[in-house]
């Protein structure tokens, strides 16, 4: 009768089960305190325990990517194709590069090992980090910081700047005038146009117009002539509004990275959103002009702007993704290499 | 979908016909209690054409399964019609016209449940079975005319001819697509093992059976009494008149009537109101002394509701279901379920009959005792038929949370083994845990060996307790310990327990952190602290910040009201460093001359979470002044987009009361949003409920925006062609805004129904996946019941699936507006009060070349030139 009571009761407290305990300390760890613990214990009520035997399939190639899994205990390979490209282990996340890619699984997830997962929906991890700000705000500045200086460039725009740029030229004939003739003399785009050149830049290209609208109206701009040098100053993030520029960044172990940006590539990648990173110096190969938007700048617009964040995500877990396959590329050239020299490695 | 309509008006409308024959020449031949052995027959016969029936399905398919039932009808009446009808041809046609209904009804519903998908059959069933209802008013007249002119039996060729023609159609009708495959073969004891065990399916089950078994007493009491009553030779001409109108009676119900009810009230209410019309029909028979009255208004709500409100509602309850559920669960509840129960009351008449119990009376409280178990069922399936839509969605009702004051063994278990982990985040997880649940003293005081620096900082912040000293020599080997963060918990915890003695300040002479530390308890027993001479070098221009950082630290966590003019003196300072701790100490030491130094910190990132804390923890005042900031029109822009979610960490219902005002209020829309994200929070932390009468109108308005836009890009999406760099700038913002209308209509419906899981709701309707949106539609629907019409119906177009988009006419008939052009409708995005809309617009209309649009564009790139044209100016 008691658990008849219990269950018409609806609102309340009530005792903690063993695994509810356990589901919560284990979220409370696993996100470190870098957050109110009310919010761990709220995500650990939405997550759901399973077992899976050696050799069963978390997901597979295809599959849709609406869930991410926390391996509590037990091994999972990721293989593509049949061969294994990674091996997860306890505390490990799986399916959250496909999820924030808004993509089918590219992989599929074989159990090596007798595995006790957690499953969480994604709908309920991107409502927790949006209503967690400052922890989202921490995850990017931290998985940023694991990325190289170096981005993507920026969606092909001479094309539609072209078209844009003609039209100016163009009468306005239902009206009369000559809408160039409005414009002035040209030195910078017009604020539409500042919108089609962030939407191009590959960590903001997710984001919705309005946050991007917010993004151009802080944006500063930085003007560089032909042949001009400038040291990138962080924490802002650098976007090529016009001309064509580039970029050498370093690391204190002294590593280099070279790149060349076109309009809406990010200069330096995500490297100079937080100081202490990377120095980056910039040449302009033709006439230039940047535009820089403070770090602290981004993440208020962030705040407001979920998909802002969510595109931030999507970026950085390409990126993280591109690397690791460099990687393993990289690995296994070295270990093919090796076989066929077996001097070498030794 | 007209062709599904005259089919089932043709197979009702035949259906008429025979029953009223059936009838007539039941009762003129036999007595009523031979209805109770027909019942019997019945029942059986039922069971093995349903099973043949799949058997034929599964070989030839719905369709000419269908139409081969429909030859065999018409077939069988006509024999009849030719044969003498003595005794034993009454029995026989009353059991074939009941099988052959119930067979011919069974099919079509399962060929339409094959043939429209879960969301066209919400809008088609109640189309479907108004067509049915028509049938059966064509019937009926026909009927009553055929009995009066000629006679009775007259109906039976008549009947032949309607299942004829219906099969005529059935054949002829454009094949469509079965989107889903006729049902395997399954065993009837699995079938049944299936249902109860799914316990959805286990209630509809018993309240099939409970109408099926109560309406059968109600058609045995009727038939009864107007055997007693009328005399043989009218009875025929009486039964087709009485059902003609019966079934006039239901169309008009299933016309007006049905879907009224079903919007209004819901599916489960629908249910309840056949069985409460019954109960009424017998409270009236017994008010007035009159059995005759209290069986004509029984038998009139069966058949004004049975097939009209009845149907459709019952219909309903399988939409939650899978396909293969349905499928299996379908047949099953009616052969079996159906006539097992058929069965059952035979023999219960049958009984009764035989011990000549059979009165009036004793029917009559059967009836009520049915009638009532019936509502209790069909109200105990209101969660249940929810859940299955929730469980569609991913998603369940809000869980309750759990109270940590109450660690059972099992936890205290588990949090002990936590302790012993390498892994320093479970250590320090589990001694939180044992610190909110009151249970610190039940952490060993050996963690404080642990390696980790942060479970030591962690473990001597919540293992300090009166009476406890176990832990005071480990701390004491922490003051030497080589993290700093150590060292500082470590005079903290010996000093806030009285053992500073074991302290010598001495020892770390040039580590300012420690000093200021061991400053603050020095200085803990005065009047001022301030004042005192080991605190007052830390409050010098010149002072080490981490001697300021480490004082402040101290007074966040054990201070009083005395160090507030330190706190003070520390802010004046304006040391970044300080920014995270300020607010906490201030939040400690409940000075009220913090507050408006605490609002203006909400403009900055660093230590605003921390000053909100303090604001809440300041109590009314703070509140008041957070009020009057938000009020005030000449306050930073800044700092107001940041009140909402302070006035929210109060958590009060005046913090709630503030937060519903501002909703209506003329602030920014990123204002409005934060205290709707912060009512929201209020809500589900606190016990404040929300005045729906305030919120309605917001939730309206949100949605007819919602409503605008989506038509706004239906029409301006029609255009052919590849879409220019500035459409796709305005169309993604026009995505944009839709998707926050709907958010924010979704997160105040929350407020208002804040054990349901609206979030899943509001991404469901974000998907393409019409399972999905179905699913939210039917949650919507009920969490909307009881609200204006207006708003429900615009949830109604917000629900529709995506592959039958809504006509642009349902948008308008929504809106109340009539449907604008590409013209009209970039005329008034142009002059829209966001500038950002107007100007993108306008860019977009420049593409488009149209001289009709030419003034609204140069209104709005005057009104907006600063968005659309260079910002050359003020550049370099």
């Amino acid at each position: 009768m008691k658990g008849f009571f219990e269950s018409v009761a609806g609102e309340g407290t009530r005792e903690p089960d063993a695994s509810e305990l356990e589901r919560t300390l284990w979220m409370r760890s696993l996100l470190g305190g870098e957050m109110p613990p009310g919010s761990a214990d709220t995500l650990a009520q939405r997550i759901r325990e399973n077992f899976f035997a050696k050799g069963q399939h978390l997901y597979r190639q295809g599959d849709a990517s609406d869930r991410i899994f926390f391996v509590v205990r037990g091994t999972v390979a990721l293989l593509h194709r049949g061969i294994k490209t990674r091996e997860f282990g306890p505390r490990d996340v799986l399916g959250l590069i496909d999820a924030l890619q808004n993509r089918p699984h590219a992989f599929d997830a074989l159990v090596r090992e007798d595995a006790v997962v957690l499953e969480l929906e994604l709908d309920d991890w991107l409502e927790f980090l949006e209503d967690s700000f400052e922890f989202t705000r921490a995850i990017i500045l931290r998985l940023a910081s694991g990325l190289p200086p170096t981005s993507a460039p920026g969606r092909d725009l001479s094309r539609p700047t072209a078209q844009l740029r003609a039209r100016r030229d163009e009468p306005l004939q239902h009206s009369g005038d000559s809408y160039r003739a409005s414009l002035g003399p040209r030195l910078s785009l017009s604020f539409v146009e500042r919108l089609a050149i962030l939407r191009a830049c590959p960590p903001l290209t997710g984001s919705g117009i309005q946050a991007l609208s917010r993004l151009a109206r802080f944006a500063e701009l930085v003007f560089l002539e032909q042949e001009e040098h400038q040291m990138l100053v962080p924490p802002n993030l650098y976007v090529v509004e016009s001309g064509c520029v580039r970029s050498v960044a370093n690391d204190d172990k002294g590593n280099t990275w070279t790149e060349q940006m076109g309009p809406g590539g990010a200069l330096g990648g995500l490297g100079v959103i937080q100081p202490g990173l990377y120095d980056v110096e910039v040449t302009a190969l033709e006439p230039s002009s940047l535009f820089r938007i403070p770090t602290e700048r981004l993440f208020d617009v962030m705040e407001d702007h979920f998909p802002l964040a969510l595109s931030f995500f999507a970026h950085i877990s390409g990126e993280a993704e591109a690397q690791a396959l460099e990687r393993k590329k990289a690995s296994d050239a070295s270990a093919s290499s090796s076989l066929s020299n077996p001097a070498s490695s030794e | 979908m007209a062709g599904a309509c005259v089919v089932l008006g043709g197979i009702v409308g035949a259906h008429v016909l025979l029953e009223t024959a059936r009838d007539a020449l039941f009762l003129t031949k036999l007595k009523p209690s031979a209805l109770s052995l027909v019942y019997i027959a019945m029942a059986v016969l039922g069971f093995v054409t349903a099973r043949a029936d799949q058997m034929v399905s599964r070989v030839f398919g719905r369709k000419n399964a269908l139409v081969l039932a429909l030859m065999v009808a018409s077939t069988g009446t006509l024999l009849f019609y030719t044969s003498t009808i003595g005794k034993a041809g009454a029995f026989a046609l009353y059991l074939w016209a009941g099988v052959i209904g119930t067979l011919l009804t069974v099919q079509f519903w399962l060929t339409a449940a094959q043939r429209f998908t879960p969301g066209q059959g919400r809008r088609i069933y109640g189309l479907l079975s108004a067509g049915g209802v028509l049938g059966a008013v064509i019937g009926g007249v026909i009927g009553a005319l055929l009995a009066q002119g000629l006679s009775v039996k007259s109906l039976l060729p008549a009947s032949a001819a309607m299942h004829l023609l219906t099969a005529l159609v059935v054949t002829f009708a454009p094949p469509a697509t079965e989107l889903a495959p006729a049902p395997e073969k399954a065993k009837v004891g699995a079938e049944i093992r299936a249902v109860r065990s799914n316990a959805y399916l286990a209630r509809v089950g018993i309240l099939i059976q409970l109408s099926g078994a109560t309406l059968l007493i109600v058609d045995y009491l009727f038939k009864s009494v107007m055997a007693t009553r009328l005399p043989p030779s009218d009875l025929g001409i009486y039964l087709a008149r009485y059902y003609a109108i019966m079934n006039a009676v239901a169309l008009i119900v299933q016309v007006f009537v049905t879907m009224q009810v079903l919007q209004r009230m819901g599916t489960i209410l629908a249910l309840t109101l056949l069985p409460l019309c019954l109960l009424l029909s017998g409270a009236a028979g017994l008010f007035f002394g009159t059995a005759m009255l209290a069986v004509l208004l029984a038998k009139g709500s069966d058949g004004a509701l049975r097939f009209s409100l009845h149907r459709v509602s019952t219909e309903l309850l399988f939409l939650p279901l899978s396909n293969e559920e349905r499928t299996k669960a379908k047949p099953l509840f009616d052969s079996v379920l159906a006539r097992g129960t058929q069965a059952l009351i035979a023999v219960v008449i049958l009984v009764l009959n035989q011990f000549h119990l059979a009165s009036n009376n004793v029917l009559g409280t059967l009836i009520a005792s049915l009638s009532l178990l019936w509502i209790l069922v069909a109200w105990s399936l209101r969660a249940p038929y929810l859940e299955r839509f929730r469980s569609t969605l991913g998603g369940q009702a809000r869980a309750r949370s759990f109270e940590l004051l109450q660690l059972n063994l099992d936890s205290v278990v588990v949090l002990v083994e936590a302790l012993s982990s390498p892994d320093e985040n479970r250590v320090i997880g589990a001694m939180s845990l044992f610190h909110e649940g009151r249970r610190s003293n039940l952490i060993p005081a050996l963690v404080l060996y642990h390696p980790s620096p942060r479970v030591l900082a962690r473990a001597l912040e919540v293992i300090p307790a009166p009476g406890r000293k176990d832990w005071v020599p480990l701390a004491e080997r922490l003051l030497q310990h080589d993290d700093r963060e150590v060292r500082l918990a470590a005079i903290r915890a010996l000093g806030s327990s009285g053992y500073m003695d074991r302290i010598d300040p001495s020892a770390f002479s040039d580590m300012a952190g420690l000093r200021a530390t061991a400053a603050f308890f020095v200085a803990g027993q005065s009047a001022v602290p301030r004042n005192e001479t080991s605190v007052a070098e830390f409050l010098a221009e010149d002072a080490d910040p981490q001697g300021q950082l480490a004082l402040l630290e101290a007074i966040s966590k054990l201070g009083t009201a005395r160090w507030a003019d330190v706190v003070l003196e520390l802010q004046k300072r304006g040391r970044r460093e300080l920014d995270r701790v300020l607010p906490l100490a201030m939040a400690r030491t409940r000075d009220l001359r913090f507050v408006p130094l605490l609002i203006q910190r909400l403009a900055h990132r660093e230590g605003r979470n921390e000053a909100r804390e303090a604001l809440a923890a300041l109590g009314a005042p703070a509140l008041e002044a957070l009020r009057s900031a938000l009020d005030d029109r000449t306050t930073d822009p800044a700092v107001r987009l940041h009140i909402p979610r302070a006035i929210s960490r109060f958590g009060s219902h005046s913090a709630g009361e503030m937060l519903v005002h501002m909703l209506s209020q003329d602030l920014p829309g990123a204002v409005r949003y934060k205290a709707l994200r912060g009512l929201g929070r209020v809500v589900s932390t606190s016990d404040f409920s929300v005045d729906a009468a305030r919120i309605l109108p917001v939730i309206e308005q949100n949605l007819v925006e919602y409503a605008r836009i989506e038509m706004s890009l239906r029409i301006l999406g029609e255009r052919a062609g590849p879409t220019p760099l500035s459409g796709v700038l305005f169309f993604g913002l026009l995505a944009d805004k839709r998707r926050q209308a709907l958010e924010r209509a979704t997160r105040l419906l929350q407020l208002l129904h804040p054990r349901e899981d609206l979030r899943r709701v509001y991404y469901a309707l974000l998907s393409d996946e019409g399972s999905n949106r179905v699913a939210a539609a039917e949650i919507l629907e009920v969490t909307s019941l009881g609200y204006g019409e207006t708003l429900r119906s615009l949830l109604r177009v917000a629900a529709e699936p995506r592959q039958d988009l809504a006509p642009l006419e349902s948008y308008a008939s929504a809106l109340s507006i009539p449907v604008p052009h590409e013209v009209d409708t970039l005329r008034e995005l142009m002059a829209n009060a966001d500038p950002l809309v107007s100007a993108l617009a306008a860019s977009y209309a420049m593409e488009l070349e149209n001289s009709e649009l030419a003034s609204a564009i140069e209104a709005a790139t005057s009104c907006n030139a600063w968005l659309i044209e260079h910002s050359n100016a003020s550049m370099r």
